[in-house]
Formats: C-alpha cells, structure tokens, sequence
C-alpha cells in the first residue's frame, strides 16, 4: 500500500485528511501501512481482496481501503471481523445501501451485535449504549459511515441528499444484553447456532424514546405502541425495539415470549386511515388489514426486539427503519474469525 | 534515493468504475421521435414528466408518440422487462430522481 503524500507531522497529517473531504468531520487517526496490515490479518483479508461491490455506485469495496477507514475512526485490529460482518450485511441487496446512503430521508445504519464478540472487544451493551464512552461502539460505527462516505461515495450534499439526517449517522453500534434479557438473544431467535457472534443491520431513524417509570407490562407496551404509531415516523416497514432491562424484566412477567410481545404491539399500533390522508403523508391506497387503522409494521415480525441498557431506569427506545413498506430490511450475518474466513474463501 | 520522512497519506477513497462510452448521439432533432417518460413514483414525479413533455413540444416533439413508465420502487431500479421496452420501443427516454 502506497501513501498518496508525505506531510510533516501527525497534526498536518490529521488537517490533510479533512482538506481531502476523507473525515466525517471530526479528526481521523493517520493510518500507517503496517497498522493496516494488522487489521487485515485480524480479518482474514488480503489488501486487495474485495469485500463488497455495490453496482449502483459502480464500486468495489476492497479489504484494504475497509482497514484504511477502519484506522482512520480510531478502531483496534480486533474490531475488524465485526466491521466486515456488518458491511456485507449492508451490501445485501434488502438492506438497500445505495438508496439509504442516498435518501433525503438521512438513514443511519443500526447495528446490533450478539455473541461472544461482544465482551471479547468490549463492546457496550448496558447504560448510554446510544451516547459515548465506549471505544468499540463508537469507532466500529464511525468506520461504517467513513467507508460510507470514502467507499461509495456517501458524500454529504453529493450522494447523501439527507434532508437533516440524525446524529446515528456519526455512530449507531451497540451489543445485546443478553445477560440481562428474560428472553432468547437476537441471535438465537433469527436461527444462529449458540456461541456464534453475529450483526444486525438496518438502515434508520434515531430512537424514540419510550419513557415509563411506574407501569407494568401492559402500561409499558401501550406505551411502545403509542410510541410507535408516531405520526412522522408513519411509512410502513420493519423497527426495532431495544428494552432496558427494567423494563423487559417487567414484561416478560406477563409476556413469556418475544412473538407474543410483538403481536401485542402490532395489534395496539397504527394510526388512523384519515389523519394520514388529512396530512398529505399518503396520497395512495393504505396499507394494513384493519379498516381505518394503519400499522407501522406490515406484520409483527417487522418488529425486531433487543434488550440492551443500564439496568435502572425506565427508559427504552423505538428506532424505525429508513424505508417505505421494505424498501430495506434488517440483514444479519454471522461474525467470522480470520481462520473461518479463509477457509470459507477456499469452498 | 532518500527515504521518505514525515507521514504519510494514504487514500482511503474508492473510485467508480465508469464506462467510457459516450452518450447517445444527439442528433438535435426531435420531430417524429418516440420519447420514453420514466417515473420513478415518487408523488409529483410524473407532473414533472409531463411538464418536461409539454416544453419539448415547443422544440419539436411530438407528445402523441411518448410513452409512460414507472418504477414500482421509488429506491430500486426498474425491472429489466420496463428497461427492455424503453430499450425496444424509444428513441430517447426522460427520467428524474429525487424527492
């Protein structure tokens, strides 16, 4: 790997960098070519490998450019089997990385990570998992979006036409708490094998919060529901709901699984038919089976549930996704060691 | 030669991959041309199809031989059978993006 220019010193370095148009705003880490490598033989990559192709932006993504931005947001080597894991999840087709990247609409890619990864690099998975302080979230996120923009062209004002866009877009990572959760992990329910890491990603707005201090199960997931039958937030399609603790514990009182959460929230959500119409947000037929009552979710499997967060205070979120009736969905892959994604490369 | 001192700076970009080759020839007449209106179904998008249509009438084309499209995804790309038609049955196709 070739440096393109030599600068005097890493402050002139860091300015060069954002003379460029390579930041994301904040300060970039000045990569060297042997920290670089490292990040490689952690992911199992070859410099010139390529990771992804994203055909509508006619680029392929190589190994070696993700190591380069991953330096750049300030991540460690081992980070990299997660971030590699995540943007193949993105270049899946249903995520709908070129539309997302692009829309006025200013999607940030959520990511939920489950498995032994988590504690084995650090991740956050209890208090502020949405604020700062932990390397692992904030940098693993921060080199999604600085592959974004350097990789396939996710340019503020250029190819990222957000109207206003939300401050996910710097960094939205965190892990599941599973040890906190009453119910089975993210992992476990979408059908990966105990023991194995995973990511799950989708393109969204920023969280709502979902404020109860003093109800019970059905206190707190009416107050969901109402949460999620935002009027702004109203274009059909899949959310997730990341329970603190607390109230999780709570629920899972009376709601012994997460099927029967989610078919209560999707039962006691939607806004009505007309305010829609009156609004303006819908010109064409609505969507939902029950007359007059439109539903965020188009089914109760559109709604992904996660624990996650300090276990005090009654506070979870709800975060929606980007997209109109499943124009992108939640994409999930596995977290491979180097080991596993060289031999998977031989088959 | 003398080693390079200092930091060095490394291009973490990716350029597309674009095709050379040259857009269609425009041979600045308009009259008898069959023009292709692809909509790509955001609400407003085809007013401005029209409205473009109805300017070019100015400059010659004749709206009678335009034909209509519409992607059924605003943020997908058409299906291969409605760039096949266009393909097939345009001499010149208009579209725009956008909200």
């Amino acid at each position: 790997m070739e440096p393109a220019s030599w600068t005097e010193d890493t402050h002139s370095a860091i300015e060069e960098y954002h003379r460029r148009g390579w930041t994301d705003g904040l300060p970039v880490v000045p990569p060297t070519g042997e920290r670089v490598a490292e990040f490689l033989a952690v992911g199992g990559m070859a410099e010139d490998e390529t990771l992804f192709h994203l055909a509508e932006r006619r680029r392929s993504v190589p190994a070696g450019k993700v190591a380069l931005n991953a330096v750049m947001a300030g991540c460690l080597p081992g980070y990299m089997p997660v971030l590699l894991a995540a943007l193949e999840a993105m270049a899946d087709p249903d995520y709908n990385l070129h539309s997302s990247a692009a829309s006025t609409g200013g999607a940030a890619p959520l990511m939920v990570v489950n498995g032994p990864v988590r504690t084995e690099i650090g991740l956050n998975m209890g208090g502020n998992i949405f604020g700062p302080g932990h390397r692992a979230n904030a940098a693993i996120g921060r080199a999604i979006r600085l592959v974004l923009i350097n990789c396939i062209g996710a340019v503020p004002h250029l190819l990222d036409r957000s109207t206003q866009g939300n401050p996910g877009k710097y960094s939205f990572t965190f892990a599941e708490y599973e040890e906190a959760s009453p119910w089975e992990p993210l992992s476990a329910e979408k059908g990966f094998e105990a023991g194995r890491s995973t990511v799950a990603l989708l393109a969204t707005e920023g969280p709502h919060n979902i404020q109860n201090h003093y109800g019970r199960a059905r206190g707190i997931l009416d107050t969901a529901a109402h949460t999620m039958s935002s009027l702004g937030s109203m274009s059909a399609g899949q959310s997730f709901i990341v329970f603190s603790p607390e109230h999780a514990a709570l629920i899972a009182k009376e709601f012994r699984d997460k099927r029967a959460v989610k078919e209560y929230l999707f039962d006691r959500s939607g806004v009505p038919e007309a305010l829609l119409r009156e609004t303006g947000k819908i010109t064409t037929p609505a969507w939902g089976e029950t007359p007059g009552r439109v539903p965020h979710a188009l089914d109760p499997e559109d709604i992904w549930i996660a624990v996650a967060g300090g276990e005090a205070g009654g506070h979870s979120a709800w975060i929606p996704s980007w997209s109109r009736r499943r124009n992108g969905v939640t994409v999930m892959r596995p977290v491979l060691s180097a080991g596993e994604r060289r031999a998977k490369k031989k088959e | 030669m003398e080693a390079q001192t200092g930091v060095p700076i490394f291009d973490p970009s990716v350029e597309p991959d674009i095709d050379p080759s040259r857009p269609a020839m425009r041979d600045g007449v308009l009259a008898g041309k069959r023009v292709g209106l692809l909509w790509n179904s955001k609400p407003g998008g085809e007013k401005l199809m029209h409205y473009v249509l109805e300017e070019l009438r100015a400059s010659g084309l004749d709206p009678a031989l335009a034909r209509e499209f519409k992607k059924e995804y605003d943020t997908r790309p058409a299906k291969k059978e409605t760039y096949d038609a266009m393909a097939e049955g345009c001499d010149l196709v208009i579209t725009a993006v956008g909200d």
